[in-house]
């Protein structure tokens, strides 16, 4: 429940920002007076009728669901570029992610198999042996590393409510 | 025929094409634009959830005659004193409810399933398996056992301990590796399905 | 052409100098013909099954019409491209089994993803809500909504999506805990699963299969096959599964896609490392000189 009203938290913060956008008239505010229409068009919708009422299934299907996937997927342009740019071996341990990333990935795609059978097979035991390995210390050191910071909360070591610089 | 469906297939379509243009062309006021629209529609229903969900789940059964909830909505309506510079103490207390019960119910959790559990999948159980599984078995024991001594910081590496940190470096290397393969393979599923959205669309594809 | 590849006036790039400088929109528009090509064109190479997906598939395998699946969509919309195919393969699968449903979602779109693709799904099949089906729509709280819900339902869900209360439904009469339901199912793209594993499995035993978007399948493998019973590793085992029902989808489709633009990441790195170590070989001839 605290969550819901966290939730209704965030859309107050938002329209004050946006609020504040429009009153100063920052640059490209008319965005701002948009974002706010949008907002209170769904609230409109959605909460007297829910969101099972056609105009907001339709406004959710046809603008939110293709905006929403789309701009998620831009980042995965930037993978190639990275792959091209950025993914330069220059040592023993970058070489060892290179060839493990190559590996893993034949495996995950059917014409990995195609070209050789072996492939399947070492991507297989690199996710279930050393993958597996390190991912398990990680969560390991994580699950330790929740607990002490657990303890710090509850033994007054960690403030993290405490306003910086008094009061 | 030209019914709501269409209409929202052919919205659907221009704005899938106009999120485009900004790796593919560069950056514009029409992918700007639909960025904004994205924020909105999020917001918009995350507070719808939000809503429905207070006005079910608290004021209708305050009206009812559960009064106990009335500490929830308090409590849910204290969040909000974060906005005032006179009464920003009192957002503390539902946040520090959320933290000590989050706090709680990890460190309980935390050490069941991800400490001990992971520990005891990690002992080596010989019986029913073949001899390539429990090669495997005590691999995975070694490399674990080699990944943990890496993150031993507080001791200086040298001797052994600094061959089984170099194992465990170079495991964690193949780790994050996997981790790239994965994240590659998500973020392309996620591209492949907006350009079969795109070419259903132009009946490129049935 | 010149523009793209960035060519100084009154100085001449080397190959290697212009293969450096590539605009990385040519690269992105490769990508997307590297996509659109074998949608269209599909090539057909064979996809064997992997063991993670052949045991989840066995364990759905052993449902029957006294078992209850709770069906937890924690996707949003960012996820449907990679898991849509493997939410309609498996929900078909235990709709076969005649096993008793529970839809629930712990993700804000999931609502709309369940009433869009699974009840027109199940209402086809002409299964009578309440007795072999419920929707119990969106739950909030994460990991601490989980710990609740493993020992009462109720206290978290009161009500249906159709705001009927639980004790009216006949398929949630015996049901309010954790140690009532056979199966969890659940779709994630975050952290969801962790919250299922650390409530209901190390603290009731209850069975988990995990449908998991591939950024997470690395940091599961650890639980399985512990404390997950059954994987299905992103759109590739989404794909695998299509081909154990025999109901090929958007997954299969999207197979050959998968390769082509892997073969051609894999092509971007090796490029990528030949111009890196070619340039530093050749700085290091001319120092000499």
């Amino acid at each position: 429940m605290l969550a819901s009203f966290a939730l209704l938290f965030g859309l107050i913060g938002t329209l004050i920002y946006h609020i504040k956008r429009i009153s100063v008239k920052s640059k490209q505010w008319y965005m701002s007076i948009w974002v706010i229409f949008l907002i209170f068009i769904m609230i409109i919708i959605g909460v007297p009728y829910s969101t099972n009422h056609p105009t907001y299934q339709w406004i959710y299907k046809n603008w939110y669901q293709p905006l929403g996937t789309t701009v998620y997927t831009i980042l995965g342009f930037y993978i190639f570029s990275a792959a091209y740019r950025a993914f330069r071996v220059r040592s023993l341990d970058s070489g060892i992610l290179l060839i493990s990333a190559i590996l893993v990935m034949l495996k995950n795609v059917p014409i990995g198999e195609a070209l050789w059978t072996g492939f399947p097979i070492i991507g297989t035991w690199i996710l279930t042996v050393p993958q597996l390995s390190g991912n398990r210390v990680i969560y390991l050191v994580l699950a330790v590393g929740m607990f002490t910071l657990g303890m710090r909360i509850i033994l007054w070591y960690e403030r993290p409510l405490e306003r910086r610089g008094g009061t | 025929m030209i019914d709501a469906t269409s209409i929202g297939l052919a919205i659907a379509f221009i704005l899938t094409l106009l999120c485009y243009t900004f790796p593919l062309y560069k950056d514009n006021v029409l992918y700007q634009f639909c960025e904004n629209t994205l924020i909105g529609l999020s917001i918009g229903h995350t507070s719808v959830i939000a809503i429905n969900r207070i006005r079910d789940l608290n004021v209708k059964p305050i009206m009812a005659g559960n009064y106990t909830l009335l500490i929830l909505t308090i409590l849910g309506i204290m969040l909000f004193a974060r906005f005032s510079k006179q009464y920003h103490w009192a957002y503390t207390w539902p946040m520090a409810i959320m933290i000590g019960g989050g706090t709680g119910i990890a460190m309980r959790s935390y050490i069941h399933a991800q400490f001990l559990n992971q520990i005891k999948a990690t002992m080596i159980s010989f019986s029913g398996k073949s001899v390539l599984d429990s090669i495997n078995s005590i691999l995975i024991l070694i490399f674990v056992i080699c990944t943990i001594s890496f993150f031993l910081f507080t001791y200086e590496q040298k001797g052994p301990l600094r061959t089984t940190s170099m194992i465990g470096r170079i495991v964690l290397m193949a780790t994050f590796g996997a981790v790239f393969a994965n994240v590659s393979l998500t973020r392309l599923a996620a591209i492949a399905g907006r350009i079969l959205f795109i070419l259903q669309t132009l009946g490129l594809v049935s | 052409m010149k523009d793209l590849l960035k060519e100084e006036v009154g100085h001449k790039m080397s190959i290697l100098e212009k293969l450096g400088n590539v605009d990385r929109r040519v690269i992105y528009w490769i990508v997307v013909f590297c996509i659109a090509i074998p949608y269209i064109r599909p090539l057909g190479i064979p996809i064997s099954i992997s063991n993670v997906t052949q045991t989840a598939y066995n364990e759905i395998s052993k449902l029957n019409q006294n078992s209850i699946v709770w069906f937890a969509v924690d996707i949003g919309v960012g996820g449907l491209p990679e898991l849509g195919g493997g939410i309609v393969a498996v929900f078909d699968h235990v709709i076969k089994t005649n096993a008793k449903i529970i839809l629930v979602t712990g993700a804000l779109e999931g609502t709309l993803l369940i009433n869009d693709i699974l009840i027109p799904k199940i209402e086809k099949e002409t299964r009578t809500y309440g007795i072999d089906y419920v929707n119990l729509g969106y739950f909030s709280g994460e990991e601490v909504a989980k710990t609740r819900l493993a020992t009462d339902i109720r206290s978290v869900i009161p009500n249906d999506i159709y705001e009927t209360t639980l004790d009216e439904i006949p398929i949630m009469a015996n049901i309010n805990q954790a140690t009532d339901i056979d199966l969890v199912i659940c779709f994630d793209s975050g952290i969801s699963v962790d919250g299922y594993v650390r409530q209901w499995q190390s603290r009731f035993n209850t069975k988990i299969i995990g449908v998991f978007a591939a950024v997470i399948v690395p940091q599961h493998y650890p639980f399985f096959p512990t404390q997950i019973v059954g994987m299905i590793p992103g759109q590739r085992g989404c794909a695998e599964y299509e081909l154990l029902i025999g109901k090929p989808g958007d997954a299969i489709k999207t197979s050959d896609v998968m390769s082509v633009s892997h073969i051609f990441m894999i092509f971007l790195i090796i490029l990528g490392n030949i111009q890196f170590i070619a340039s530093k070989y050749i700085k290091g001839d001319k120092r000499h000189d």
